[in-house]
């Protein structure tokens, strides 16, 4: 067993931390006051900052262009860009945990060879477009529709919840082609804005608000049959595989949060002085600190742990639901405490503190609720589903 | 990163298991009612090395890293949190600071009968008005001649009534606080050295707690841990390894926990259905399961550290603190999980639930690791 990074990615971590800290902390909390949300040429920009360091195509292989990175490094980054500016570390993500897997694993090589140089050139962003107004944990049940027409699908159905929505030059859309067939009906598409129109609206909101959250609305939107994902029907488990990665990575992102709530809290207690004395010195102040360092070094190995059996390539269903689950609700209590240890400067906009707050708030429900995550892990692990 | 046991490690992991499943849990529940500490769970223990795993072969042990010591612990403490406990006060805090700080002479003469846990130990070092403070020990070291003199008592002192031989943190030299705190080997059978059984614990039934007392007790200067003044650096060093082994203890406990819970929710049937098929149940035995395994990597990252050498005095009391509340919080749930069941007897939780207090006191307690964790993050101690 050894529980400590590789060579390797100790390197990538210092570098993305290095760089990250140069370029993009020190402008993270105008642009989350400034952008709601950041609009597509300020988003390139940071993203083209960010592609040298390997956060598009990070885990792709290298025969599609990408690096080949492990899971565990990927896991790095998703840490460090969340650590420095959640809202750009999921404009970055969400093509390389939800869009890529799909694309290399599941795609035609006409669709990789189309698509995958645009997304990893920055020509393209993409979305992923799964939940709908009345159709949130239970995928199953999707509303939007795909009915054949010749040499093309019509799409037609409203999503919601999608990051990079309004921003997005390509989506991933998951519809039914067959409403009969529940989860057996659901097909995925690839579908180019450019040929295939679509519309979308922003959703103002609490936290993450620098990232683009849109709804996304399919009106008699005509898509190529060659743009179908796979088989007809075929799309649910294709959804599922990816919401295993996505899930894994918005665990650590939530890791990087809370280290983020953490290294300002020790800044903060220590420079701040009150009877004379450091307020770092104070043992209730040390307790929240010592709680906060404790849950965020378990949530980051439950982390690694997911991303390791990812990368040997072993089923960790499961392991996810755990990263995703726990994680994710430890941000919030890590950079609630955060507040609690800066007192009112912590609702400030001075400090950065309540932006990890409201962003570590968003991350508890999208990609399965953390009700969901229990679920799935007391399936797993009990033989007895309590999901109905 | 790689997060799989090398084949020794599962190898060893097995050996605890098989032999806790074999010769402890069927008698666990028996040995707690009754208070009864089994010495033939220990000897049998000894007779396959479990006792001394990570102690080198050349003096009588398995040799063994730290790692598969922690993973034999958490096996143990599975099937009784109070043989674990004679087990992690004998190699933690008894054989590793022999081994650390003992002379050639010292560790060749005891460390291949305490191996074979022919030779039981323990680390005297709480004192009737001395927990957490350390560096305030009453128990007093006077030099004569060749010979130490030590006068005092001795608190809370696991293994102290079944011990063959005793460490004793004594103070040379009162004026020098910390620094004067020295560790000597002290035999069963030294005239002045006597035992007194402490009863009426609340768990740990099955285990030994003893008062140590030291009346003129005659010390031979060459056992001596270390030197002189060494005494509190290797109580310090002591509970560091100790607090991996607690952790992993505490690890088993929060484990016995999820297997118990995961087999009466799912055979105890209520409204037709078994009750592991309600979300209010999952959920509890959902927690338990993420919070012991996220304690199990904790522990295993600082045994880890240990044995390549670095420090970890951080990440013991990272994994000790998790681990013992992740393991309080797992013995409650289990006990609701039973409901009435679980508050009696008949099922091991109740077991579970008083022992696990236990572990969240000793080897430093939960506030104390808080405060070790704080200022190693922070630069800044606030202890007082």
């Amino acid at each position: 067993m050894i529980l400590e990074l590789n060579e390797a990615q100790k390197i990538l971590k210092k570098n993305a931390r290095d760089f990250l800290e140069r370029e993009i902390t020190p402008i993270a909390d105008e642009y989350d006051r400034k952008y709601h949300p950041m609009p597509k040429d300020v988003a390139l920009q940071l993203l083209h900052k960010l592609h040298p360091l390997g956060y598009i195509g990070a885990t792709l292989p290298p025969e599609h262009g990408g690096q080949g990175l492990d899971f565990v490094s990927f896991g790095v980054l998703a840490e460090e860009g969340a650590r420095a500016y959640l809202s750009l570390g999921m404009i970055a993500m969400i093509q390389d945990s939800a869009i890529m897997p799909i694309l290399s694993r599941d795609g035609t090589s006409e669709q990789q060879t189309k698509y995958i140089p645009k997304i990893l050139s920055l020509e393209n962003i993409a979305c992923f477009c799964l939940t709908e107004p009345d159709v949130g944990s239970g995928a199953r049940d999707l509303k939007t529709t795909a009915v054949r027409q010749g040499d093309y699908y019509i799409l037609n159905g409203t999503k919601t919840w999608i990051t990079n929505g309004s921003i997005a030059d390509v989506a991933v859309v998951f519809a039914s082609t067959d409403p009969s067939k529940g989860a057996r009906g659901i097909s995925g598409f690839i579908v180019d804005k450019a040929e295939s129109p679509f519309t979308t609206r922003e959703l103002p909101k609490l936290g993450c608000r620098s990232c683009p959250t849109s709804e996304v609305t399919f009106e008699d939107c005509r898509v190529p049959a060659s743009n179908l994902i796979g088989r007809e029907g075929e799309a649910y488990l294709i959804a599922l595989a990816d919401l295993m990665q996505i899930r894994i990575s918005a665990g650590m992102a939530a890791v990087g949060l809370a280290q983020a709530a953490i290294d300002a809290s020790i800044k903060y207690a220590r420079e701040r002085k009150q009877f004379g004395r450091p307020i770092g010195s104070f043992q209730l102040i040390q307790e929240m600190i010592a709680d906060m360092v404790i849950i965020t070094e378990a949530a980051r190995f439950i982390c690694f742990q997911a991303y390791y059996l990812l990368s040997k390539g072993q089923p960790c269903f499961r392991e996810a639901a755990m990263a995703k689950g726990f994680s994710t609700e430890m941000a919030v209590g890590v950079t609630s405490k955060a507040i609690q240890v800066h007192g009112a400067y912590g609702i400030s906009e001075e400090y950065p503190v309540e932006r990890y707050f409201r962003d570590a708030r968003t991350l508890t429900f999208p990609d399965g609720s953390t009700e969901i995550q229990k679920l799935i892990i007391g399936r797993e692990m009990l033989g007895i589903s309590a999901f109905v | 990163m790689k997060l799989d046991y090398t084949d020794e490690q599962v190898m060893f992991r097995n050996l605890a298991r098989e032999f806790a499943e074999r010769e402890i849990i069927p008698v666990a529940s028996e040995d707690d009612q009754n208070r009864h500490f089994r010495h033939e769970i220990v000897q049998k223990m000894g007779a396959l090395g479990l006792m001394g795993a990570p102690v080198p072969q050349e003096y009588g042990g398995l040799g063994t890293d730290y790692l598969t010591y922690a993973l034999i612990c958490e096996e143990i403490a599975r099937a009784s949190a109070s043989v674990f406990t004679t087990l992690t006060v004998q190699v933690s805090v008894f054989q590793v600071p022999i081994l650390k700080w003992g002379s050639e002479q010292l560790k060749k003469k005891y460390l291949p009968r305490t191996a074979k846990a022919e030779l039981i130990g323990c680390f005297g070092l709480t004192e009737p008005n001395i927990g957490s403070d350390a560096a305030g020990l009453e128990t007093t070291a006077t030099r004569q001649g060749n010979e130490w003199v030590l006068d005092g008592a001795k608190m809370w002192i696991t293994n102290g009534g079944v011990a063959g031989l005793a460490i004793i943190a004594a103070q040379a030299d009162k004026v020098k606080r910390h620094r004067g705190i020295t560790a000597f080997l002290v035999e069963r059978g030294t005239p002045g050295f006597s035992s007194r059984d402490i009863q009426g614990k609340l768990g740990l039934h099955a285990s030994n707690t003893a008062e140590l007392i030291l009346q003129g007790c005659k010390v031979p200067e060459e056992n001596i841990l270390g030197q002189v003044g060494d005494g509190f650096k290797i109580a310090m060093t002591a509970l560091d390894s100790g607090r991996i082994s607690i952790g992993a203890g505490c690890v088993g406990l929060a484990q016995a926990c999820v297997d118990a819970a995961t087999r009466y929710a799912q055979e105890r049937i209520q409204f037709g259905r078994p009750i592991a098929s309600f979300q209010l149940v999952q959920e509890m035995v959902v927690d338990m399961i993420v919070e012991t395994e996220a304690a199990r990597l904790l522990v295993h990252r600082a045994a880890f550290l240990k044995d390549k050498g670095e420090h970890f005095t951080r990440e013991a009391s990272v994994a000790k603190y998790f681990a013992a509340e992740a393991a309080q919080r797992a013995a409650v749930k289990a006990v609701k999980i039973h409901g009435g069941y679980g508050y009696s007897t008949e099922y091991p939780v109740e077991r579970y639930y008083r022992d696990v207090m236990a572990m969240v006191l000793y080897e430093g307690t939960a506030e104390i690791q808080k405060l070790v964790i704080g200022r190693e993050s922070l630069g800044v101690s606030a202890f007082v």
